[in-house]
This record gives structure tokens, sequence and C-alpha cells, in this order.
């Protein structure tokens, strides 16, 4: 994972350029406010971060959010690839230091890593998926939710019983992070593996989801989003609401890209603490801050 | 109010204390995963050069030139008159356990990947070493044995043998599944018994 200063061959070229292009084609939709523009620094930023190991090398940190490990220039290791490693190696040392990670972090920041921080999160909001509008399709939305603990809860003891990483082996995170960008730069470098075409096809299935539902992959189906969701009530970055102010003007709610029920629901184990309820909310009554 | 920032409080010594003796006691382990490449991780196998002849120096395309740094427990295997079968695997890698199951299955190797053995027809010619690459030592030697510009992967699969005091090898990346110019069980092998008889010609 070592980069070999090749530029040709950089995989910073091939993913993240035409990611930061494709930001840029899409920067008015941040330029609305100064936290947006913060955001999208951000965004940005970590994509960088995630892809540094031609400086750093492969460390054995761990990314808190989600990430494939196997991505040409990957620095950290995937929350999840840890977590199956810690069941099929019964290695309570790994769980512990996953548990460690996320629990600091979740317990500062909550689930601001998906707003600020994850590349797949950064993905979703370039491809700007709608919103669950109608009433039908908000109750499918909300019964959907619940899926990634149910996805999470399963990981670990799949992965203890048939000791295998039975969820990489088709996430289509690493698909489309790791697998295709392999296949780039390496173009008959590779045969195709046992699992290659069902990855495959739930890499369709999280493209077709990011533009059909704005954030669908974070909302329904990310199992480290599931793993920070919880803390989002207790941590100490908060969306603070003064109900004073408020004018119950609706503008948050129909901007939030996770449908949350603002302002009412605002420490929302779904919130990934975008800041866009705050950006719109006309005065001034929404804030994001360390309580 | 105040009991929000008793939990607060108590939820990030108790998140610090977890994250120190994590990153105390696993931070090393993670570092060995993350070095090693999991192809069932990205679905794919790579496309290696065929065998043709076992190889004294590194090869062209391999990362060094020269003579090998063979480690010592090798050498000493391969003074006592074995030919050495060297076999990197990972935990939860799929086309690891497949080729483990495969050779298996031809008598080649016996036991588990984790405590593995040469199997019957092979047990006096060749010693085995069935090494998890997740492991600093194990991922250590998986790199000298690993091509230019490209990340230790598991399987790797070596043979080694010995002819007049030089060490001759040859390695491979992937499955041993006779695609992508890796060799199939069939091949591996016959691979396996020209060291055999490379080792015994005078």
């Amino acid at each position: 994972m070592i980069c070999n200063f090749n530029c040709a061959s950089c995989p910073l070229a091939y993913m993240c350029v035409p990611m930061a292009i494709g930001a840029a084609v899409v920067w008015k939709r941040y330029s609305s406010s100064p936290m947006q523009k913060k955001r999208f620094a951000s965004q940005l930023a970590f994509l960088f971060l995630s892809n540094t190991a031609f400086l750093v090398g492969s460390t054995g940190f761990i990314y808190t959010y989600f990430y494939c490990w196997e991505a040409p220039l990957a620095a950290m290791a995937c929350p999840i690839g840890i977590l199956e490693h810690a069941a099929i190696e019964h290695s309570l040392t790994l769980l512990i230091y996953l548990a460690g990670t996320m629990a600091l972090v979740s317990m500062i920041f909550g689930r601001a890593a998906c707003g600020w921080a994850c590349p797949i999160g950064f993905m979703q909001d370039i491809l700007g998926g709608k919103k669950a509008k109608n009433e039908r399709r908000k109750v499918w939305d909300k019964k959907f939710r619940y899926l990634k603990y149910v996805i999470l809860i399963l990981i670990a003891p799949v992965s203890y019983i048939t000791g295998t990483m039975a969820y990489t082996n088709i996430c289509p995170v690493g698909g489309l992070t790791a697998t295709i960008p392999a296949l780039i730069l390496h173009p008959h470098g590779y045969t195709f593996g046992t699992y290659f075409v069902p990855k495959m096809t739930f890499v369709a299935g999280l493209l077709v989801l990011a533009v059909l539902l704005s954030r669908g992959w974070c909302r329904h189906l990310c199992p480290v989003g599931a793993m920070m969701a919880p803390f989002n009530k207790v941590s100490l970055l908060q969306l603070k609401v003064d109900m004073d102010k408020c004018i119950h003007c609706g503008k948050c709610e129909a901007v939030c890209p996770m449908d949350i029920k603002m302002p009412e629901d605002n420490k929302s184990p779904e919130c990934i603490r975008c800041g866009k309820c705050v950006s719109v909310c006309p005065v001034s009554a929404i804030k994001l801050g360390f309580t | 109010m105040r009991r929000t920032r008793i939990i607060q409080a108590v939820g990030i010594i108790i998140a610090l204390a977890l994250f120190v003796s994590g990153w105390y006691t696993a931070y090393d382990k993670s570092t060995d995963l993350n070095e090693s490449t999991c192809l069932g991780c990205i679905a794919l196998n790579p496309i290696v050069s065929p065998f043709s002849e076992f190889w004294v120096e590194y090869p062209k395309g391999y990362s060094r030139e020269g003579n090998v740094p063979h480690p010592q427990w090798v050498i000493d295997e391969l003074n006592k008159g074995k030919v050495v079968m060297l076999f990197y695997w990972t935990h939860g890698c799929v086309p690891c356990k497949k080729q483990w199951d495969d050779m298996k299955k031809a008598e080649i190797v016996d036991g588990s990947e984790s405590n593995g053995y040469t199997g019957k027809r092979y047990e006096n010619n060749i010693t085995l070493f069935s090494i998890d690459a997740g492991t600093g030592e194990g991922g250590d030697t998986l790199k000298i044995y690993t091509p230019k510009n490209k990340e230790p992967v598991t399987p790797t699969t070596v043979i080694l043998t010995m002819k007049n005091g030089s060490v001759l090898w040859y390695a491979f990346q992937g499955p041993a599944d006779g695609t992508g110019g890796r060799p199939s069980i069939e091949k591996l092998e016959e691979i396996l018994n020209d060291a055999i008889k490379v080792r015994d010609d005078k």
C-alpha cells in the first residue's frame, strides 16, 4: 500500500481527483453557508487523509468511518474488518481496541464522522439523492432504518460461526474503494475471485440507493454508522435547539438529508451533525456545538 | 443536565481506557492485518508469472535484486535435506481456505491452517510451514517473497529446495486454482516433485 511515486499509477488520480471534480461541480450546494463550506473542506481533507499510505505507510489505527483497508492507498484499518478478525481469531484485545476507538470518537462527536469525514458519505452528498417525501415512502424509510443495526449485530456471530469475513467478502464499500481502483490500476493484473459478482452487485445497489435516496446507505445499511448512532444521545457535540426562538417554519426538517423530525428530535441517533439545519434556520435557533 | 454531564464524563473515561488498553495490546496486530492484502476482501486474484524454472536470485519484477535473504529457519531446514514449502494465510481468507482444503484433499498438507503439517504423500521429503501473515514475524517473512510494486498477499505459496549449497525457490501469490498463470493443485504437485528431484540430483 506504499506509494512508489509513479504518478501514472497513483490511485489518488483515479479516485480522489474525480471526486474532487465532482465536489467542485456541486460546490453550489455547499456554498450556502460558512458551516457547509467548512464541511466540504473537512470531507475533502478526510478523503485525502484516508489515502495517505504513500506518506505514512499502513498504520494500525482504525478508520472511525467506513473505508476499506484494501483501498490502494488506505492508511488505516477497516472497523468492520477488525470486528470480523476479532470474532474469527477470538481476539478480545482487537475487540477492545475497536470498541475504545469507536466509543471515544463517538462520545465526543456523536455521528459527526458520517457527515464530516466519511468518503462514502461525501460520495452520497455528491450524488445528491432525493429525500423521502411521500408518506408511504417515509413509513418504509423508518422501518428500514433498523436494518443497519441488524447487519451490525449479525457480523460478529456470522464470522465467528463460519470462520470467514462474511460481510467483507460482499462489502460494497470495499468493492467501490478497493476492487474497482485495483482493476483500474492493473487492468490485466487480476482474475475474478469467488465473490466478485455478488460484490459488484452490491456496489451497483449502493450507487442506485445513493442516487434514489439522500444518504440511503447511511440511513439503512451502514454498520459503522450503527456503531456510532447510540452515542448521539450523550455525545459532547450536540445540536442545540432554542425552542423560545423557534418559529416552527419547518425549514430545518425540509433540508435534513436524514429526514429527521426537527427541531423536536435533535438528539436522534440518525443525525449526522451535518449542520444543514443550522445553516438554514432563519432565526438562528439551532446551534451545533459542544455541551 | 447534571445527569447528562456525569454520563458523558463516565463514558469518555471508559472509552479512553478501552482505547488506550486496546491500542497498547492490539495496535501491532491491527498494523499486520492492514499490511497484508486480503484477496477475499477485494474479490480478485492476482495474475502471476507461470512457473518455468526455480530461481536462485530475485527474478525480474521483484522488489530486490541479487541474493534473497531467506530466513535462517528455512536454511536450517534445507540443510537437513528437506524441501521447504511456505504457505502464508490469514484468518477469514476465503482463497487461503480453498487452497488449503484442495491441498489437504491431495494429501500435500494435513491438519488445519493454524496447525498444519506435511501430508502423508510428502512427509519424508517436504517440511511445511503454514504461516499466519497477520502476525508480525509471519508478515515480515512474507515481504521477502513479495514481488516489486505489489503488496504482501494471502495466500502466497513459496517452494524452496537446495542444490550444491544454493537455495532454489519459486513463489506465487493467490490461490493455486490453475487460472491467471497460477498453478493448479496438480501443477503444484509437479513443482513439488521437481523440487524433490532437483534436491536428489547429484
